[in-house]
């Protein structure tokens, strides 16, 4: 059977997943599914059986997790979702992030206050993960505007990244039983301390498929007095990081991501530091070719002018056909395709509700 | 017997029932019994420390349980407890 491209769109209303054919020309759209609920982070499970999750952060009721074995025509809540031990004192505020785990079943989730849980059995049940979630630091973290949140969990084998806003960047190398904040070079433009050991405000991490010791993050920047700590790349599974943002208009954004392909090839979509809108109401998204050594501006398609729009850290997300296209939602509800590696890009969907994540996969 | 009246969104966590009944003689109780017999809804109403949600109300009859007193609010017999989430939007 031809692939088909699946997106799980979370957005303040609800999910959606639009499915193309893998020469992306059209895409049709089903939802809003949890309807009325604010979805922060979607998954698409394609291990086996592709699964589709999304997270369903109820302000009334609490949290749940959608899961859809259909490709979305449906879903249905899993049997429990995340939740802390009765005497821990930290109520479940949010689920930022959703990845798979190394067996079929198994699934990562990160969440507000920072924390990790842990499922073995696709999500019906889940266990807190104690070496990150009651780490000596973890009452020292700060929320930021967007809550304290883990919204990045990057697994290599054993060795497990997370990025908590505002934590920073911390690594186990024993599969989650221990961890370690791993943040020099990375600034934290308004702490007393500019370089600390932990507390950044890390948007989002990436690593290239294809070179797991190579790492981008996107870090809290646009500060002109603090400039180039937002962009960064480490070349040691995230020991170290140096900048890499000269040639960008702005070092503050949300997304970052890496070509499915070439390790070397990363995008950001720098935004305005005061407003976290597109610089000069012109949205651009941004490409380097040599690992942020240079970027090139991708707008081709996009509105020269008179676009304010933001697009959060898990709104951005790139396929891994041949020719990749990228995808990503903005928070005046337009979904944006770009074909051709981002050469040429057209808007999808005009109108659907605030977006908060994109997510791609290929299905048979 | 007191009558608990479920709303709308949380029936499918209670096979259905727009209400169940309870024979708890405080509001305690009644988490207790819910917590216990339909553990789904007990988790929609309180947060996993045991507080009632903040978007949830609880009345007794026509009183919201933040002007009685607290968990320990005492229950008679033909007591209607109602759960309902907060009205909001945006």
């Amino acid at each position: 059977m031809p692939k088909r491209v699946i997106l799980a769109i979370g957005t303040k209303k609800g999910m959606f997943v639009a499915e193309g054919a893998s020469n992306r020309n059209k895409f049709s759209l089903k939802g809003p599914f949890g309807p009325g609920v604010a979805v922060y982070s979607t998954l698409i499970d394609n291990r086996s059986t592709p699964k589709i999750y999304g997270s369903s952060c109820n302000s009334w009721f609490g949290m749940k997790i959608l899961r859809s074995t259909d490709l979305g025509k449906s879903f249905r809540e899993t049997k429990s979702a995340p939740a802390f031990p009765k005497d821990d004192g930290r109520v479940l505020a949010n689920i930022w992030s959703l990845e798979p785990g190394a067996g079929k079943k198994d699934l990562w989730c990160g969440v507000e206050p920072a924390s990790l849980f842990r499922s073995t059995n696709g999500g019906d049940s889940w266990e807190m993960v104690s070496g990150i979630s009651n780490h000596e630091h973890a009452r020292k973290w700060m929320p930021g505007n967007g809550g304290l949140c883990m919204h990045t969990i990057l697994r290599d084998g054993d060795r497990i990244h997370l990025g908590i806003s505002t934590g920073g960047h911390y690594v186990s190398e024993d599969d989650g039983s221990t961890f370690k904040p791993s943040n020099t070079g990375v600034g934290a433009a308004w702490s007393p301390e500019k370089f600390p050991e932990f507390g950044q405000c890390v948007h989002k991490i990436v690593i290239p498929k294809s070179a797991p010791g190579r790492m981008y993050m996107q870090n809290h920047g646009g500060d002109p007095n603090h400039p180039n700590i937002g962009v960064l790349r480490s070349d040691d599974y995230g020991r170290s990081w140096r900048s890499i943002s000269e040639g960008l208009p702005s070092d503050f954004g949300f997304p970052i991501v890496a070509h499915p392909h070439d390790p070397d090839i990363v995008y950001v979509m720098p935004l305005e530091g005061m407003t976290r809108t597109c610089p000069g109401g012109a949205p651009t998204v941004w490409r380097s070719a040599n690992g942020g050594g240079s970027w090139k501006k991708l707008n081709t398609g996009f509105p020269k002018k008179e676009s304010f729009f933001t697009v959060q850290r898990d709104g951005l997300d790139i396929d891994d056909l041949k020719s990749p296209a990228l995808y990503f939602g903005t928070t005046t509800g337009q979904l944006w395709i770009g074909r051709d590696s981002g050469e040429q890009w057209s808007c999808l969907f005009q109108s659907l509700p605030p977006i908060h994540c994109v997510k791609v996969a290929l299905v048979e | 017997m007191i009558r608990i009246q479920i709303p709308g969104q949380l029936q499918q966590y209670c096979s259905g029932a727009k209400e169940i009944s309870s024979v708890a003689k405080d509001i305690q109780g009644v988490f207790e019994d819910l917590e216990n017999r339909f553990p789904a809804l007990y988790g929609c109403v309180c947060d996993e420390g045991g507080n009632v949600r903040r978007h949830v109300n609880v009345f007794i009859n026509t009183t919201h349980l933040r002007e009685c007193n607290g968990m320990s609010t005492s229950l008679n017999a033909g007591d209607v407890v109602f759960i309902l989430p907060a009205v909001s939007g945006g």
